[in-house]
């Protein structure tokens, strides 16, 4: 078998860091990725002031033009919204700066947080996109936070372009969401390992497919305190407050990686119902650690090494 | 009768001959023309995608609250390692952030 040639780079971006590969690609193509991710990050920021989101949520009601690939992200998350019938929100941005996220979270000091009243919210229902006009009116008093959706969608873009642009293969992995597209590294399957502090005795666990998207969410990373209240940044759209008992870990696995992000907000809910139309694989480790596999997980998971 | 009612219903139906996890068919009602549309647009993103397709799993029937035929969407999931793929190295790592 002909050695693969294969291309890396890990940087920062979106808050996050970031790992992308190309394999049996011009090395140029990491170069170009980052570059896209960068860019991305300048219209997706909601900490950044002229970021298309930022505008989009000064704006209020009325059409505001923002570049394609914002009206992408909106549909996707609105998408989101209706299939999940709303455990999915992407307006939940004033209840997360109520609970203190108000800042870049490297800027978020653990005690420095104030808790506000509970916000008023509209939800997706008054969103309109044009994407024709290019123009988003996300109705009146609504809010617009991309959050891990917007990582999901950049990986999906971002790796998409390198295949379209030559590569055999491509893997875009922002934060631990990611999706991976053709020729992996190594034989057949891509390989991903889920890095997460597992308790004494529990595996940790390998996971490997064709191709396709992995996203995980945690609140154990996200969190702070104010006045022995434990807080983080998983919001629930019933309560507008942190998800009380919120599950520890939740992994999706799915063809796309804003539609992995999405139903791993969907179950981070203690309880939340499985269906067939969620069209994902998941781990989910509650806050007792008990671990459940949904939707054929176990299909996946190629190694089970136990932690020491 | 619930719409979960009706689903354990036509499981346990097709259960005789198919097993749960394998050509499991589902209806489901009560869903708006626009839960309806915006999977099939979800759909229908995934199949613009640059990629070979992915593995088909299952059948869901969305029936909308409008008279109409059902709508007949197919829900997909990556394809899944053989037992070579035991071997692989991890890629890379997906962590929560």
């Amino acid at each position: 078998m002909t050695e693969r040639e294969v291309h890396s780079t890990r940087t920062s971006v979106m808050g996050t860091w970031s790992h992308v590969m190309v394999v049996n690609g011009d090395r140029e193509l990491v170069q170009r990725a980052t570059g896209r991710l960068a860019y991305l990050e300048q219209l997706w920021s909601r900490f950044l002031p002229d970021s298309d989101i930022s505008r989009l949520n000064r704006a209020q009601h009325g059409a505001t033009p923002v570049a394609p690939e914002t009206v992408r992200l909106v549909q996707q998350a609105v998408q989101a919204w209706h299939i999940t019938g709303g455990a999915f929100d992407p307006t939940l941005l004033p209840a997360l700066e109520a609970a203190g996220y108000d800042r870049n979270f490297a800027d978020l000091a653990p005690d420095d947080v104030s808790l506000t009243t509970r916000p008023h919210r509209e939800g997706c229902g008054n969103i309109s996109v044009n994407a024709h006009a290019q123009t988003i009116d996300l109705g009146p008093n609504n809010s617009f936070d991309g959050g891990g959706i917007a990582k999901g969608l950049a990986a999906d873009l971002v790796a998409s372009e390198m295949i379209a642009a030559g590569a055999a293969g491509a893997l875009v992995n922002i934060g631990g969401d990611m999706r991976m597209i053709g020729t992996p590294p190594e034989g057949e399957f891509w390989a991903v390992e889920i890095d997460e502090p597992a308790a004494p005795g529990a595996p940790r666990l390998t996971i490997a497919m064709k191709e396709g998207a992995v996203a995980t969410s945690t609140p154990t990373r996200r969190k702070w305190t104010k006045d022995g209240q434990h807080l983080h940044h998983l919001i629930d759209p019933i309560t507008q407050k942190p998800i009380e008992r919120c599950n520890q870990l939740v992994t999706c696995i799915a063809t796309e990686a804003w539609w992995a992000e999405a139903m791993t907000k969907k179950l981070m809910k203690p309880f939340t119902h499985f269906a067939d139309r969620d069209a994902c694989s998941a781990l989910v480790v509650d806050v007792d650690n008990a671990a459940t596999y949904l939707g054929g997980f176990e299909r996946y998971v190629i190694s089970t090494e136990v932690a020491a | 009768m619930t719409d979960d009612e009706r689903v354990a219903q036509l499981s346990a139906r097709r259960n005789t001959k198919n097993s749960p996890a394998r050509g499991a068919k589902r209806v489901v009602t009560g869903f708006s023309i626009a839960l309806t549309l915006g999977f099939v647009g979800a759909m229908a993103t995934q199949a613009n995608s640059a990629t070979p397709p992915p593995v088909i799993e299952q059948v869901v029937v969305v029936q909308a609250q409008q008279p109409g035929e059902p709508v007949v969407l197919q829900v997909k999931r990556p394809e899944p390692p053989t037992a070579q793929a035991q071997q692989t190295k991890p890629s890379t790592k997906t962590r929560g952030s």
